[in-house]
């Protein structure tokens, strides 16, 4: 027992003077790292100086209450302040350099500039190509029958339009022969192989998005988009995505029927074929007319569309 | 009375020029059909003979039948089995449109006419 409280008296004088040691420690590092008090000479010009600023700055003040009081305080109207504010801003306006008025800004989205074909279409009147296949559509719409709606239509449109188009029927078995022969899976650089087999100048490539009629409207919806490509150079002769919206009560086609009325399309058929017609006739309203027809080289100065347009036809009565 | 004739007769004769290059007739409703598998096989020879008038067309600003009307019709003919008939109706082709040579060289090629 007394061995225990002598090693109990032990632990305690060694363990109080090693917290007498540290804190010595500590204060030694606390007395090195404080600042060091100046001399009283140095605190005595630093308030000189701050008080010299003080005076500096009274006596700067004083000048300009002098120079207020002799002139007269303007008091400004609503109408000035405003006169002001935008004067204001058209410095602003000018210094980041926007001059432009709205008016000018939005003109082009009201009033298009028109452009002639000769500037819309270079390629066409340059490379004047003659002959154009139509590759089979890629068709994303939920209408089966799509492509063969466009490709006759767009053919008959070619035509027309003064062009030796190749038969769509060609393009159909040119399709059932080999899957690849579409506008999906030929590349744009492939095309050459077209001019080398069939001595075209030019595909078309048609890639379908939508053709629909929704049941609780009468519109019915197209888009697509067009690309011509030439069998020569590669370029794009002729580019347009379309969208078209058909909402009037008048059939979008006249039907020829046969004369015992045979082979003729159901009514649904007919509606989107209508349709069909209708957006090829609008797309290719400014094409450039080709060597069978007789303003061939002469149309250069006529209008022509923007690359992607919305065209609506709507002559529902009000 | 003189007046409204005069325009009638205006009217009438305006109509009666059709300003298109070709004449197309029932083309529309007769390539669908084949295209859409509405021709059967019994009917092909009805189909052909209606097809006839439209490669025969004079009528149109060209007179002349469309680019690709002569291929399409030598393939129906093909399709009955008149061979030479067909390939009358593709030279024919390359005859009204020199174009089209490259092209109906591969079909006659592919048929192996």
């Amino acid at each position: 027992m007394r061995r225990k409280g002598f090693l109990i008296n032990i632990l305690l004088i060694v363990s109080i003077a090693i917290v007498a040691f540290s804190c010595g420690l500590a204060r030694d590092m606390i007395d090195r790292n404080m600042p060091k008090e100046d001399t009283a000479a140095n605190t005595n010009d630093v308030i000189t100086s701050i008080l010299k600023a003080e005076g500096e700055d009274r006596a700067e003040d004083s000048i300009a209450m002098a120079q207020d009081t002799t002139q007269k305080v303007e008091v400004l109207s609503k109408k000035e302040i405003n006169k002001l504010k935008k004067e204001r801003e058209k410095q602003d306006k000018i210094s980041s350099g926007d001059t432009l008025s709205w008016f000018k800004k939005n003109k082009e989205l009201y009033f298009p500039t028109k452009i002639d074909r000769d500037s819309s279409y270079p390629l066409m009147y340059k490379e004047k190509p003659k002959s154009i296949l139509i590759l089979y559509p890629y068709n994303r719409s939920k209408i089966v029958q799509a492509s063969q709606m466009f490709v006759m239509n767009i053919a008959k449109e070619f035509a027309l339009r003064g062009y030796y188009v190749v038969s769509p029927l060609t393009t159909f078995e040119l399709y059932k022969q080999d899957t690849m022969a579409c506008a999906k899976k030929t590349q744009p650089s492939e095309v050459k192989k077209y001019k080398q087999d069939y001595g075209v100048d030019a595909v078309l490539f048609v890639t379908i998005y939508t053709l629909r009629k929704n049941w609780w409207s009468t519109n019915i919806n197209s888009v697509a988009e067009y690309c011509l490509i030439s069998t020569q150079s590669g370029d794009t002769l002729f580019y347009r995505k379309a969208d078209f919206n058909y909402d009037t009560p008048i059939p979008p086609y006249k039907e020829k029927k046969t004369q015992d009325g045979s082979f003729k399309m159901d009514q649904k058929s007919l509606m989107y074929f209508g349709t069909c017609y209708q957006m090829q006739h609008s797309v290719f309203m400014d094409f450039p007319f080709g060597p069978y027809h007789k303003e061939y080289m002469l149309d250069r100065k006529k209008f022509s569309y923007r690359k992607i347009m919305k065209y609506k036809l709507d002559m529902r009565p009000s | 009375m003189k007046r409204l004739l005069l325009g009638l007769f205006i009217i009438i004769f305006m109509g009666a020029c059709s300003k298109d290059l070709y004449q197309y007739y029932d083309y529309d409703n007769l390539i669908y059909a084949y295209t859409t598998g509405g021709v059967k096989d019994k009917e092909m020879k009805k189909f052909t003979k209606k097809y006839y008038r439209i490669s025969c067309s004079k009528k149109g600003v060209k007179k002349q039948p469309a680019p690709g009307v002569c291929v399409e019709y030598g393939y129906f003919l093909y399709k009955q089995g008149k061979k030479d008939e067909a390939k009358e109706s593709f030279l024919r082709e390359v005859q009204l449109y020199p174009e089209s040579q490259k092209c109906v060289q591969q079909i006659l090629k592919s048929l192996a006419l």
